[in-house]
């Protein structure tokens, strides 16, 4: 099977063929919440690091026995409640942050309620200032000891730098993936592009280094995708799903880049590592790097991020998305329309979204919409 | 002479424009069966025989709406955002800002200075039936009236009751109350319309508002949505020179005809 066939598979599986095999082979899954989470120290503690998703939720009825389907963010919900139907019981425990209020209720419920057989908390700090960085040190002493008497083993600086440079190299080879669509005619659509994404934060590095090198050849001997395609960015929400790529690439239109979690905000920058200050490194970088709204005075990185990838991607038109009750990307749309006038390009009123049954019809005319405003 | 058809399948009603290239030859509107194929066909149809021809005579079909994918023998599609800008922009040369109230969509629409009907920009509700012709039809029923008296009724109040909750079914109990209390219907009913105009106004706010703004779709004809919106925006709404529930299919059929004529040789 091809490189492409291989990840996009695994992308579309929750969890995927190359998890089991893992597991197969003896090896244990710690699921994760956010990408605030330091994956490195998982990887390096000898456990595979999974994103837990809500990938193949059809409903939310278990998780809404606790958390309100009229005020609480729908992907957590659906998250949760695949955890109460057994679809993560591969997991040999969780790790939960206070990502935002709906994500962390949810990872507490799942605790409570399910009793994972390992489970532990990271506190976040939200602000990039120097007290924050250094709390946050602390916070990765504590879950590295953790991760250390749960699973066993030593977390050494070499295993650390190593497991760092293995995952530096996945974000790079996803950032060299993701230049392809700079090319006016690329060989992959964005909802391909997506779904390799969402493999890469769930599958061991060394197979994603290995399966993205051979994408990166193979996609050079691809046909190019043909027509005038108008070319979106999309920005904001947190989902994994693909419907928004469908609904515009249904239409006429080509997701050339975003500014999304299960996306560009993963492999954007590299993790800068120092042997010296291990922890206060990855302090540093993790809370340095493109991030979400839940950062303090971040607006402004994002928004530069923007600018740049409009220009670099030759971006036709920004489509703002969110999910329905997400506090986080909620208010974002206030600043984006606020400053959009110093964009290029145009961005659509904020696509509101529901994680479950994303009511496709009320989707997909918007995207159409769009796509035709924009023209080509 | 070719003719060509525009055929909106929108959530109450199906509606359909025919058109010659210069004037609407015939027009139909009919409540939306459960099957949109088989409303498109039967509102078709109509307009067809008021204009004295077949179906089979339409040179160009163009479906839009939400049941525009099922439009039986349509050449293409089109989102109905774009159309009612075309339709409204033909009515209307000078249309900046067009608001769009219809069954079970508002959507604000800024359009191109030039008269063409080329979107700028657009906002649109959000999956809520509240600030849409539904949430209107509900309320009628409760009071047992048909919805077209309902414009007549909020313009006799001497005053507008306020009606607090945005969802639909809460505001429907709010409604009920209200009637218990025996308060003056005249007076909920323009509540009511100005709950609607409120959440309407709340998308103007998120386009650039320019003026002249006109109202499209079938809330247009209520005149007391379109007073109580005057009165939030601030501004006049002006009324389209022709139906404005047809907006989105006469839209449909001018696109239609630019794409027969790009066929020609």
């Amino acid at each position: 099977m091809k490189a492409l066939d291989t990840l996009i598979q695994y992308g579309q599986s929750n969890p995927s063929a190359a998890v089991q095999e893992w597991k197969a082979a003896g090896g244990k899954v710690l699921g994760y919440w956010c990408s605030y989470i330091p994956i490195e120290l998982i990887y390096a503690a000898g456990a595979l690091p999974y994103r837990v998703r809500g990938a193949g939720a059809t409903g939310t009825d278990q998780a809404d026995h606790d958390m309100s389907p009229v005020c609480n963010c729908s992907f957590p919900r659906a998250v949760l409640d695949l955890a109460h139907r057994g679809v993560y019981d591969f997991l040999d425990g969780i790790i939960g942050m206070n990502e935002c209020d709906h994500g962390r209720r949810a990872f507490e419920l799942w605790v409570e309620r399910l009793h994972p057989p390992y489970h532990h908390f990271v506190y976040v700090p939200r602000t990039r200032k120097q007290a924050s960085i250094r709390q946050y040190a602390v916070e990765l002493e504590k879950l590295k000891a953790s991760l250390e008497q749960h699973l066993g083993t030593e977390i050494t600086p070499q295993a650390l730098q190593e497991s760092v440079s293995l995952c530096n190299e996945n974000r790079a080879l996803l950032k060299q993936l993701q230049e392809v669509f700079q090319e006016d005619h690329p060989p992959l659509t964005g909802t391909q592009r997506h779904h390799i994404v969402n493999a890469s934060v769930s599958i061991p590095p060394e197979t994603l280094n290995k399966l993205l090198r051979e994408l990166l050849a193979e996609v050079k001997q691809m046909p190019r995708l043909d027509g005038q395609r108008v070319r979106v960015m999309i920005a904001g929400w947190v989902g994994d799903d693909t419907l928004v790529h469908r609904a515009i690439e249904d239409s006429g239109g080509l997701v050339v880049v975003d500014n999304c979690c299960f996306g560009a905000r993963s492999y954007w920058d590299p993790i800068n590592f120092d042997p010296l200050d291990p922890l206060g490194s990855l302090a540093l970088s993790y809370l340095s790097r493109l991030g979400c709204p839940r950062m303090f005075a971040t607006f402004g990185d994002r928004f530069a991020m923007l600018e740049q990838a409009a220009r670099d991607y030759r971006v036709d038109g920004i489509v703002h998305t969110r999910l329905q009750f997400c506090d986080l990307h909620g208010l974002e749309n206030v600043f984006l329309t606020r400053r959009k006038q110093q964009l290029e390009v145009p961005v659509s009123a904020t696509l509101v979204l529901d994680y479950i049954g994303q009511d496709e019809g009320r989707v997909r005319t918007r995207m159409e919409a769009f796509i035709e405003q924009l023209g080509k | 002479m070719a003719i060509v058809a525009g055929c909106d399948i929108g959530s109450v009603s199906g509606k359909a424009v025919l058109f010659d290239g210069q004037r609407i030859l015939a027009s139909a509107v009919i409540p939306s069966r459960p099957l949109p194929a088989v409303t498109a066909e039967e509102v078709l149809g109509l307009a067809a025989g008021q204009a004295g021809v077949s179906p089979g005579d339409i040179a160009y079909l163009v479906g839009t709406g939400y049941g525009r994918v099922k439009v039986p023998g349509a050449q293409k599609t089109v989102s109905e955002i774009t159309c009612h800008a075309r339709g409204a922009a033909f009515y209307n040369r000078d249309a900046a800002t067009l608001i769009d109230v219809g069954g079970q969509d508002s959507k604000v629409i800024s359009l191109s200075p030039e008269g063409s009907g080329q979107v700028l920009e657009f906002s649109m509700n959000d999956k809520c039936a509240a600030g849409t012709g539904r949430f209107l039809e509900v309320m009628a029923k409760v009071f047992e009236m048909p919805i077209e008296r309902f414009g007549g009724a909020a313009l006799r109040a001497r005053r507008c009751l306020a009606i607090s909750s945005q969802c639909t079914v809460f505001a429907e109990s709010e409604v009920v109350c209200l009637i218990g209390q025996e308060k003056d219907m005249n007076e909920i009913i323009a509540g009511i319309c100005d709950a609607v105009a409120a959440r309407v106004a709340t998308l103007v706010g998120r386009v650039t508002l320019r003026e002249k703004v006109y109202m499209s779709g079938g809330v247009a004809k209520n005149q007391g949505v379109r007073q109580r919106l005057e009165s939030r925006l601030g501004v006049k709404i002006w009324e389209l020179a022709g139906d404005p529930l047809i907006a989105g299919a006469l839209g449909a059929a001018l696109i239609a005809m630019d794409a027969l004529n790009k066929q020609r040789p």
